[in-house]
């Protein structure tokens, strides 16, 4: 089995016993970028979500993406995700991106008021695009970082972070698919030949 | 030679020296009358004397004062004495004094000019009926009761001083009628004194022209009230017999009695009566019926319903005849008179001064009456009388204008002489006021202006007596300043007065400002009051419109004093609009709101201002740079200590920046502060040194947490801030130090949370 494979099964794993957890005080949330693993052609749009389960009173969050910029580029802005707004309005920081160094930083994300929310729910919705000019696919890990949750008392909540990968697959040009045609019949009729002699 | 033989001798000898005295012979001892004359056998008789050319019950003979006299018999043998005069509206008795009803609405013109002058058009009073028009009336009808002795008789009559009771125009047994106070009155104690001086005519009871043969003329003039209002009366008609007079608890001006600024004030405790009024106490005289076109007359002329001053008036001012005067002047008054006020002995001292009129006064500390002529102070007191007298009467050079001028009681047994009065060092000194913004007390002091123009509104109630509401800790109908506690006496003396800047919400109100001494045990002890009406700003005798909402200057005096504040109090003034007990009292309601920044309060502090700074805690140095940095855990606070002598400092939180409630009370050098828990909603800030002798300084600069744009409001801008800083660190391009309000050195999450916990729930923000 091949190592995203892996990453996959835990991460449906992890998925799974959040989702049949009740949503208490004691549990630790999980905040998860979704889909765990994608492909997706090179210069081919991609929305990762960040999801949250089992979140209780939350009131306002932060977190960083970091991601290879060989592989993706963030094409911003990030836009806010349905679940904070459950608990009323919002003030939403998109974050910056940095494809420079892979990041997009600063999204975060407020509730006005005193209450927070809890349940599962989408945070944000970050947008990306496989890179056209990779000279090979690619998968690059996407991770958070700087995460922080906080209760509508501006306590911190822990969570569990849990990340994706993608892997960008290069799309071959006309004329490289000319060549790799001609390659091809090219060696079949070697190998035609060779079976005669024989 | 025994003790018994030598005591004999002595007696003796004495015995021998005033059987020898000759008679009529007068003796003085350290320029004092000595007692020698014997006061058996005195001759008491009565005449009626003419008052020139003055017709006042229109009887078609000239007035006559009723005077009884009282002399040693020794004066039936060509001695001649000077005479003790008391004149009197109240011997002949007093009759139901009536009463005004003081409720009801204030006067608020009907029309006026551009300028708000007031046009209305007083009404006429009633004519003067022509001569004769009543049956002629001497006054000699009998019974003719006997007059009680005047309280000096018994020690001044054997001193060598005939004794006169003179009854008032209008009163007991003369002719005429009471004019209170006009031009009348003093020229029928002119005739009477005249008389004395072998001027004029007088009769006795039979008709028969009698002469004053045993006196010399001199004469001088003694009474409480009334009776001491006559005595300046004479002397502004500068009649040249009178040569002393004591005016004792004396109207100076009968406008002072009955009005203050445009106020109709009451005379305490004779609450509600005025002069027309006290022309029905006083008449006193058979056939009273005569001078009811007077009563009207006065009634008219003294304008209750304006309190302006007008002609009427103004004859009755007795200080712009002082240039008249050939007479001494010995004043006595209390300095908590509430009925003949303080402002009567200082205008009447001042004019004195300007002429300079030989004078002394004394001040005591009672109220209204001739406090001088008991208690500890009897016997220099009459001393004093006998001096003056000797001088002024006799012709004794004692030297009775050296020495000190004033005396001035401080308690019932102390008194303190003075060069002069106002006391020598007395300084006009400002105290500017520091608004509170509440209805608790404010503070004053000889500093700077406080910057911040807090406008504060009281409502009237002049149901409410003036001693509650300066001792109430909290009241909405009045205004209360303090100065800081005083550490040493502060002596004030003179002229008491005031500024302030008003604005009413109604066209008509009273203005009253009252100085207040509040004591170390919580008591507060007035001291002294004034009244003005706004309506009066310009001019006491105009009345112009009071536009409502505008802010007007009221400037006025307050009754004049001389006290000291001791170590421990604070001095204080009460702003206030009726003062129950001596102005009209409207229904309640009325609203005054004070700009205190631009008002203050003059006091003449002996020593100025630099005696009040040295004899007061001074008010600690106001705390700055208060900055507040706010976390989930709280808000912190930060400031600048300025003070050195403070005992404390207190935070104070407000919801609403205007109304603040103190949420700490903190050590002195104290300069953080955390105010726990969550923070959210709308919170300002401030801080104040504080002492508790000098009391609290100015407020610190005040913070609105989470305003980063600094405009007094949370609004989405503040967001906005947050956001354009969000992710960076201190020392890192783009970081806004506002943005990070926990001061954690980064704008994060926190920040974001903390500001948006700070508006409303439901603001939306892009």
């Amino acid at each position: 089995m091949k190592l995203h494979s892996y990453r996959f099964l835990l991460a449906a794993l992890v998925a799974t016993c959040v989702a049949a957890s009740p949503s208490t005080a004691s549990a630790t949330p999980v905040v998860s970028l979704q889909p765990v693993s994608s492909t997706i052609a090179a210069g081919d749009p991609l929305t990762i979500a960040v999801q949250i389960t089992g979140a209780v009173d939350l009131f306002a969050f932060q977190f960083d993406v970091l991601f290879d910029p060989l592989a993706l580029s963030a094409t911003g802005p990030s836009t806010e995700g349905p679940f904070l707004a459950t608990g009323g309005s919002t003030f939403f920081i998109p974050g910056v991106e940095d494809n420079t160094t892979g990041a997009i930083l600063g999204t975060a994300n407020s509730l006005f008021g005193l209450s927070g929310v809890s349940g599962n729910g989408t945070l944000a919705l970050l947008n990306f695009v496989g890179v056209p000019n990779a000279s090979r696919s690619r998968t690059t890990a996407l991770t958070l970082a700087n995460l922080l949750l906080l209760d509508s008392n501006l306590a911190p909540i822990a969570a569990t972070e849990l990340g994706a990968n993608v892997t960008v697959n290069t799309v071959p040009e006309p004329a490289t698919l000319l060549l790799l045609g001609s390659g091809l019949t090219f060696a079949w009729r070697r190998r035609g030949r060779g079976s005669r002699a024989l | 030679m025994t003790r018994q033989g030598r005591t004999f001798i002595t007696a003796g000898i004495l015995i021998a020296l005033i059987w020898q005295a000759p008679a009529g012979a007068q003796q003085f001892i350290n320029g004092l009358a000595q007692p020698v004359f014997s006061t058996t056998n005195l001759v008491t008789h009565n005449v009626w004397i003419e008052v020139p050319n003055l017709d006042t019950d229109r009887d078609g003979i000239n007035d006559r004062i009723r005077i009884q006299v009282r002399r040693p018999a020794v004066t039936e043998t060509g001695v001649r004495l000077p005479i003790v005069m008391t004149a009197s509206p109240y011997s002949g008795g007093q009759l139901p004094f009536p009463t005004y009803d003081i409720t009801g609405q204030l006067y608020e013109p009907a029309s006026v000019d551009a300028n708000g002058l007031d046009l209305r058009v007083p009404p006429t009073p009633p004519p003067t009926p022509p001569a004769g028009t009543n049956p002629p009336y001497t006054g000699t009808t009998p019974p003719i009761p006997v007059l009680p002795a005047s309280a000096y008789q018994s020690y001044f009559l054997p001193r060598g001083f005939v004794f006169v009771e003179a009854q008032n125009l209008g009163t007991g047994m003369s002719t005429g009628c009471p004019t209170i106070g006009g031009v009348e009155e003093s020229l029928a104690m002119k005739a009477v004194i005249d008389w004395f001086n072998g001027i004029g005519n007088g009769w006795d009871a039979n008709g028969n022209p009698v002469t004053a043969y045993w006196t010399t003329g001199a004469t001088t003039m003694i009474g409480t009230s009334y009776d001491g209002t006559l005595p300046i009366a004479a002397a502004s008609t500068g009649v040249a017999g009178l040569k002393a007079i004591v005016p004792v608890a004396g109207v100076s001006s009968y406008y002072d009695h009955r009005r203050s600024y445009g106020v109709v004030i009451n005379s305490n405790p004779t609450v509600g009566t005025d002069a027309d009024t006290l022309f029905d106490n006083i008449l006193s005289r058979r056939f009273p019926e005569v001078c009811k076109y007077m009563r009207d007359q006065i009634t008219t002329n003294m304008d209750r319903t304006t309190g302006d001053w007008n002609a009427w008036w103004e004859e009755r001012d007795y200080t712009r005849y002082v240039g008249n005067f050939h007479a001494a002047v010995l004043i006595s008054h209390g300095l908590n008179d509430l009925n003949v006020k303080p402002r009567h002995f200082f205008r009447l001292w001042e004019a004195l001064k300007a002429n300079d009129v030989p004078r002394k006064i004394w001040l005591n500390t009672g109220g209204h009456g001739d406090n001088a002529n008991s208690g500890s102070r009897q016997a220099a007191w009459r001393d004093e009388l006998n001096r003056f007298w000797s001088q002024y009467l006799f012709g004794v050079d004692n030297n009775w204008t050296g020495g000190p001028r004033a005396a001035v009681q401080r308690s019932s047994t102390v008194w303190t002489d003075y060069d002069d009065w106002p006391v020598p060092g007395a300084t006009p000194t400002t105290f500017n006021l520091v608004p509170m913004g509440s209805n608790g007390s404010g503070q004053m002091g000889v500093d700077d202006r406080h910057p911040d123009h807090l406008l504060e509104s009281f409502t009237d109630n002049s149901a409410i007596d003036a001693t509650v509401l300066v001792q109430a800790a909290q009241s909405p109908n009045r205004l209360i300043y303090k100065s800081n506690l005083l550490t040493a006496p502060v002596h004030i003396s003179g002229m008491i007065g005031v500024k302030l800047r008003l604005a009413f919400a109604q066209p008509s109100a009273t203005v009253s400002a009252i100085l207040v001494q509040y004591n170390a045990n919580g008591t507060s002890t007035i001291i002294c009051r004034g009244w003005a009406d706004p309506q009066n700003r310009y001019s006491i005798s105009q009345t112009y419109a009071v536009t409502p909402g505008v802010p007007y200057d009221i400037e006025f005096t307050l009754q004049p004093h001389d006290y000291i504040f001791p170590a421990g109090t604070r001095i204080g003034l009460a702003v206030m609009s009726s003062d129950r007990l001596f102005t009209l009292r409207p229904p309640a309601g009325r609203q005054l709101t004070l700009d205190a920044v631009s008002s203050s309060l003059t006091l003449p502090v002996v020593g100025g201002g630099a005696a009040f700074v040295a004899a007061s805690v001074p008010v600690p140095n106001a705390p700055s740079g208060l900055a507040a940095s706010v976390s989930p855990t709280g808000v912190a606070l930060t400031w600048t200590d300025n003070a050195d002598s403070e005992n404390a400092f207190e935070v104070e939180r407000s919801s609403d920046g205007a109304t603040f409630t103190t949420l700490a009370t903190l050590a002195a050098n104290t300069t953080t502060y955390a105010d726990p828990g969550a923070v959210s909603g709308t919170r300002f800030y401030r801080v104040r040194a504080s002492n508790t002798g000098g009391g609290d300084s100015a407020a610190s600069n005040t913070v609105l947490i989470g305003d980063l744009d600094g405009s007094g409001a949370l609004e989405c801008a503040d967001l906005a801030i947050v956001r354009a800083s969000f992710g960076k660190r201190a020392g890192q391009s783009g970081f806004d130090p506002r943005a990070d309000l926990n001061g954690s050195g980064v704008v994060d999450v926190t920040d974001l949370a903390l500001m948006t916990r700070l508006l409303p729930a439901g603001t939306q923000c892009r």
